[in-house]
């Protein structure tokens, strides 16, 4: 018996040694781990039985249905979600160096992340609206609104919100916000990922799908928020982002404390995100993990002639 | 009892091993991917993947994966391995995938041709969408925004 346990924490060794060793560590789901990590983290959606067929599904068939998407799909998402997005709001497309500075953030913290390419690239627009407010797309667009840039003091503040969008896709958050039926039928079957071939018909079909989950994305975006864990997930997955990137982490905790003076509860964040104080309060939680040489004194110029 | 779970762990455990060494073969996930000759973000560029491309990998490094392209002209070098999957996804046109109805099709599903059918009459803004999709920050830039500001240079 012994011998058998022994033989068996070989292999476990051997297992978890492996990835380190041979090619085939390289693990292209591990985003659709995460969201699936993320289904069992929320919890209370799993004990609800699947209502699939009936009309809403839960977040783990929605975690379940993002996994088997190929990242064109999700492309194809991001630009219908971003297309809303651009709809609702109006893009400033009026200031070229505030945009090229921002995406110029936006690279720093991609190429220093775990995922420095999406399937079609990291873009950042700026939005023409006094609101406090933020977006991304699963096909990597991040919009952020004039009203919430005035509430930033330093690039670190700016690189903070922007980190927390990142981390938002890179969790595929909006993924899960899709609970349709017909969709995560559509994914099962093969339709969406084109694994069954589209028919005339189908396409109409794809392109109402499409629609609907489109839909449930902008809602969640717009108006319900994504929830408490999936923001204090994004916020601390920001840190680690801040950090590998060289910003100072505690930026995010700057940020917070500039939304708690400013920003209104009825409207922007303060309608869909928890009050920055709850935030700040998990933020601090993982703060101390990292530690980045504080180097922003470099950056103060550069923001302070972006902003003027 | 305890002997039948350890059987079932070990049999589990071994699966896995293998199911990783099966791994060698990959495709591309990204529309298009710099192969870099070192790891490093900033690395000379060596040549690029597409969307669907076939690779085999050599080595990994940290996020970084050693790639050899399977078919076409034989390319290597370094790419993230985040740019890799192991989702079989087949450009059209590529008569040699036998199996098609396992493999996910670029261009089908929710796709361009998807995309035209949903905007067709809907209050939705694409035009500033691709507007958006054309900002690019080249290399260079990127490069001395970094250096300026004293950032990490995704190593």
């Amino acid at each position: 018996m012994k011998r058998l346990f022994s033989l068996f924490v070989f292999c476990l060794a051997s297992a978890c040694a492996l990835p380190l060793l041979t090619c085939g560590s390289v693990e292209p789901k591990v985003l659709g781990d995460l969201a699936a990590a993320g289904a069992s983290a929320l919890g209370a959606d799993d004990n609800v039985a699947s209502a699939i067929g009936k009309g809403v599904g839960t977040f783990a068939d929605s975690a379940q249905a993002a996994d088997s998407l190929t990242p064109e799909n999700e492309y194809y998402i991001g630009r219908a979600v971003a297309a809303n997005i651009a709809s609702r709001y109006k893009v400033d497309t009026g200031n070229p160096a505030l945009q090229a500075y921002l995406n110029k953030i936006c690279a720093t913290i991609t190429i220093n992340s775990s995922h420095p390419d999406i399937f079609n690239g990291y873009h950042v627009a700026v939005l023409d609206s006094q609101e406090i407010n933020a977006f991304a797309t699963p096909g990597g667009h991040v919009f952020l609104t004039r009203g919430l840039l005035a509430c930033t003091s330093t690039e670190d503040e700016i690189a903070s919100v922007i980190a927390h969008e990142i981390a938002h896709i890179q969790l595929r958050h909006g993924l899960t916000a899709i609970r349709n039926a017909a969709y995560i039928n559509a994914v099962k079957s093969g339709l969406v990922t084109g694994i069954s071939s589209a028919a005339g018909d189908d396409v109409d079909k794809l392109a109402s799908i499409l629609g609907d989950s489109v839909g449930e994305i902008v809602t969640t975006l717009v108006s319900n928020g994504y929830g408490r864990e999936q923001e204090y997930d994004a916020d601390a997955e920001a840190l680690a982002l801040l950090a590998a990137a060289g910003y100072e982490p505690s930026s995010i905790v700057q940020m917070l404390h500039s939304l708690e003076k400013n920003q209104k509860s009825g409207s922007g964040f303060g309608k869909t995100h928890p009050s920055p104080s709850d935030r700040i309060v998990s933020v601090n939680k993982n703060l101390n993990r990292y530690r980045v040489l504080d180097t922003r004194g470099f950056r103060k110029k550069r923001y302070e002639t972006v902003k003027k | 009892m305890k002997r039948t779970i350890c059987i079932v762990l070990l049999c589990l455990t071994a699966g896995w091993v293998f199911g990783q060494k099966r791994g060698d073969t990959m495709y591309v996930a990204v529309k298009s991917a710099a192969l870099k000759t070192s790891t490093g973000f900033f690395a000379r560029t060596a040549g690029t993947l597409v969307y669907g491309a076939q690779i085999t990998v050599l080595a990994v490094n940290g996020k970084w994966a050693q790639v050899r392209t399977v078919s076409g002209a034989s390319l290597s070098g370094w790419t993230a391995s985040s740019n890799l999957t192991l989702k079989h996804i087949v450009v059209q046109g590529d008569t040699r995938s036998a199996s098609a109805k396992e493999l996910a099709l670029a261009g089908k599903g929710f796709s361009q041709e998807v995309e035209q059918k949903y905007k067709t009459g809907k209050d939705v803004n694409y035009d500033a969408v691709d507007a958006l999709e054309k900002t690019a920050v080249s290399e260079q830039e990127l490069l001395n925004f970094i250096e300026e500001g004293h950032l990490s240079k995704g190593e």
